[in-house]
């Protein structure tokens, strides 16, 4: 592996840690570094929506806001470079306090992967395709309509 | 990314696991391998204290002790670099067995970030504060809840 090959990688998980933590400080103007302007996300396998990156920043805050606290730990960082572009998996595991119906919160816990796509910019890497594929989920409140991954 | 710079976010990653192994073998003297020796420590996000290395250095041992197993799985490292010194944010998972008063254990899994400061020293990276913030607080045995850090 050489240097460049090296820094590609460490960039793009770079990318990938900064999308968690911008999710998870709902930063959502950090997004804008993570995400080309027309990037396509598909959040749909865990119940949420799919489109362009602009559609989906602004559905981001209103749907997460249910939430008090989470986090979002990413890991098994699968890379392909190719050139200016790449492809990616992610195993990511999010544990989300939940607000309950009668009162006090319930913390459930997904297992999901994100396939994504990269492309080399001006500004470094960014990510131009992020699909959810789902996997577990574990105590989730019965209220929660969450579709089985 | 220049090479010295691929090395230092080697470097700090490293750290960063080295304070895990060290808290959870208990191996209590390395972690002033990790630290400067005046490092600014806050563990009073869980229920822990704050203050300067060597006072946090005394307080750990009976403080971990209390868990017979426990581990700190460490993510999400996002380092900022500026040339002798550093900023790094990580997400920790904290699987911590619990004993409970009638008898037996219980397994609470908490979730929480580390604010860290880094400095280059001639013995390498080390951190100079951390800071936690909470996040999730799961399956706490109620004799504890009381001390645990409230999540924000």
């Amino acid at each position: 592996m050489n240097v460049q090959e090296i820094s590609d990688r460490l960039e793009i998980e770079q990318l990938i840690v900064r999308y968690a933590n911008s999710i998870d400080q709902r930063r959502w103007d950090g997004l804008d570094e993570v995400f080309t302007p027309d990037a396509y996300i598909d959040y749909r396998k865990l119940g949420g929506i799919d489109g362009r990156y602009p559609q989906i920043k602004a559905w981001l805050g209103t749907a997460l806001a249910h939430f008090p606290n989470y986090c979002h730990m990413v890991g098994n960082i699968e890379i392909h470079l190719d050139g200016d572009r790449a492809t990616g998996r992610t195993l990511c595991i999010n544990p989300m306090d939940t607000p309950l119906p009668g009162g006090g919160s319930q913390v459930m816990f997904l297992g999901l992967w994100y396939k994504d796509k990269y492309l080399r910019t001006p500004q470094g890497w960014r990510m131009t395709e992020r699909v959810e594929e789902g996997c577990f989920q574990h105590n989730v409140p019965a209220h929660m309509a969450i579709p089985k991954a | 990314m220049s090479l010295p710079a691929l090395g230092d976010r080697l470097e700090i990653r490293a750290l960063i696991v080295r304070y895990a192994n060290a808290l959870d073998a208990r191996r209590f003297e390395d972690l002033d391998q990790v630290f400067t020796a005046d490092a600014y420590v806050d563990y009073r996000a869980t229920g822990g204290i704050d203050g300067h290395w060597p006072q946090v250095r005394s307080w750990l041992p009976p403080a971990v002790t209390a868990f017979p197993h426990m581990c700190h799985l460490v993510g999400n490292i996002q380092i900022e670099l500026a040339g002798d010194q550093a900023r790094a944010r990580t997400l920790c998972l904290n699987p911590v067995e619990v004993p409970l008063p009638g008898g037996g254990v219980q397994v609470m899994l908490l979730a929480m970030w580390y604010r860290d400061r880094l400095v280059r020293t001639a013995a390498g990276w080390r951190m100079s504060e951390r800071v936690q913030e909470a996040c999730i607080q799961h399956n706490v045995p109620r004799h504890l809840q009381v001390t645990a850090g409230t999540a924000h």
